[in-house]
């Protein structure tokens, strides 16, 4: 696997604020790498020291081979973005948007072909200010992309959007990574990072406290099942492997546990002839693994 | 270079679709300059500086324009584009703020030289406008007030953080400035301790350099020195506020 972003060591303060402190990660050619945490973590200033748009305090940042503050301009013409709260003028014209970008990237991209491909083909005369949410989502994407980055940063693309285009921007998102070009994704959505990306950095407090897929980020926080069953002595699931725990609560079974503990409890129920109608597993999230790394719940 | 020429083009294209701006710094103006010119007539009257009302008028509203433009118009696009992201999102794709800064500049170049257009075109042509005495010296003054006011424009872009509050503190620099300025009453018939506020302010400075060489008073060194200056003071003071961000 090649890499193509690798970060050391990043420090950033703003006066006495730390924003960054210490971040470290490496993106694979291809993928769609995720940085996930609440407001304020650090991420939008960590992906913007990575487009030269920052200057960083202290570490080491290579982007495509290059140091984002050395080599701004040259490395500008190789990335795409699509920045936190950023906006276009009102009156400008999604045609104009996009022929302007590419002027201003020096590209020869065909821009009536590229809002085409993006669906916004009948979208040339309308306004900036005219489109909806998920439109202007999807021109932003197609402006990152002018120029055939071979990377793009995409920040916050789904704050705002009505569930429904929150789902067709992520069906765009994976659109432009099987273009070839990888993704990096800044996103306080669990939900999005989850879906969409092979990795995922945890950023909490302007450090990475995990980094992994999706999948094996939940399996750590484990997994718990739930069933009514009368008469049935609970003790002796306790000898299960993988069990942790099991409690009874007003007639109600909870066992929580590790690996494939759902067939194995099923398994023992099954052959003792119990069949509980109210059999329940409930799969951890990535909500329940942020609470387990920091000790501390999403929203606090 | 073709960066910066497509954004001055498509600046261009914004301003022209931006009612507020063409009303005010070209529309409202005009309108407000026919009055005056139909009131007060072309006969020299010691009130006037000597000259006739069409002659006084003329170029302390073309004047009048570049104050408009610089007060209002471009602080409040700019302010907009920064609180925005705009400016964000250009140098996210290779545009330096320098280069946005200087199609702005442009782009407040012609709209001025559009609006001081219109109004010594409509002088001349009902109004019995004379041509201007020392008209190198009228285009020196408009191109270094233009300048001057441009940079002044964007240090208060740079110290206000949204486009509402540009666009409070603007029209309350212009009218503070306009009616003891000159290009209201003239300063003759103003009090005199009106008079001496109005010496320290630019728009006072910036009509009168654009009015002396039109009505046959030469060239006004010190009013464009100071124009220059207030061009030097605000270009540098906005340079600090845009490293420091």
């Amino acid at each position: 696997m090649e890499t193509i972003i690798e970060v050391s060591d990043l420090h950033k303060r703003y006066g006495e604020t730390v924003a960054v402190d210490g971040i470290g990660f490496t993106v694979h050619r291809g993928e769609i790498f995720g940085l996930l945490g609440p407001n304020g973590a650090g991420k939008t200033t960590t992906v913007e020291a990575l487009q030269g748009l920052r200057r960083r305090d202290r570490g080491r940042v290579s982007v495509l081979g290059l140091d984002p503050e050395a080599h701004g301009t040259e490395l500008r013409r190789r990335i795409g973005s699509q920045l936190q709260a950023s906006a276009l003028p009102d009156r400008l014209r999604v045609l104009e948007a996009a022929e302007l970008f590419a002027a201003v990237g020096g590209t020869d991209t065909d821009a009536g072909a590229l809002l085409a491909q993006w669906g916004l083909a009948d979208k040339h005369r309308a306004t900036f200010s005219s489109l909806s949410g998920g439109q202007k989502q999807r021109l932003f994407i197609a402006l990152a992309l002018v120029g055939e980055p071979e990377v793009v940063f995409l920040d916050e693309l789904t704050t705002g959007l009505d569930p429904q285009a929150r789902r067709s921007t992520w069906d765009l998102i994976r659109q432009v990574r099987e273009r070839g070009t990888t993704v990096v994704l800044v996103t306080h959505f669990m939900d999005e990072a989850e879906i969409l990306c092979d990795r995922v950095a945890i950023v909490d407090h302007g450090r990475i406290v995990a980094l992994d897929t999706p999948a094996a980020l939940t399996a750590g926080s484990g997994l718990d099942l739930s069933f009514t069953a009368p008469g049935f002595d609970p003790a002796s699931l306790s000898s299960l492997d993988g069990v942790e725990r099991v409690t009874v609560e007003e007639g109600v079974v909870r066992v929580r546990g590790h690996g494939p503990v759902a067939v194995r409890v099923a398994g023992v129920l099954w052959r003792a002839g119990i069949e509980p109608a109210d059999f329940r597993t409930h799969h951890p999230d990535l909500e329940e693994a942020f609470l387990a790394l920091t000790g501390r719940s999403w929203k606090d | 270079m073709r960066a910066l020429r497509t954004l001055t083009w498509t600046e261009l294209k914004l301003v022209a679709r931006e009612p507020v701006t063409l009303v005010f710094s070209l529309a409202f103006p005009v309108m407000l300059l026919v009055l005056l010119l139909e009131v007060f007539g072309n006969q020299p009257d010691e009130a006037f500086r000597g000259v006739g009302g069409t002659d006084f008028y003329v170029p302390a509203y073309a004047a009048s324009v570049i104050a408009a433009v610089g007060l209002i118009g471009l602080p409040v696009h700019v302010a907009g584009y920064k609180e925005r992201g705009v400016l964000r999102r250009l140098r996210a794709s290779g545009v330096s703020v320098a280069t946005v800064l200087a199609t702005q500049v442009v782009v407040m170049v012609v709209v001025v030289a559009v609006g001081a257009a219109l109004m010594v075109v409509l002088g001349f042509v009902a109004y019995d406008l004379a041509a201007p005495v020392a008209a190198a010296g009228v285009v020196a003054a408009f191109l270094v007030g233009a300048l001057a006011f441009a940079a002044l424009g964007f240090l208060m872009a740079a110290l206000l953080p949204t486009a509402r509050a540009a666009q409070a503190v603007g029209l309350l620099l212009f009218f503070s400035m306009f009616f003891i300025s000159g290009a209201g009453p003239p300063r003759d018939i103003l009090p005199d301790w009106v008079v001496s506020i109005g010496d320290w302010l630019p728009m006072t400075h910036l009509v009168t350099a654009v009015q002396d060489p039109w009505i046959g008073l030469g060239w006004n060194g010190g009013q464009l020195v100071a124009l220059v200056v207030l061009l030097v003071v605000s270009a540098l003071g906005s340079i600090g506020l845009a490293r420091g961000e």
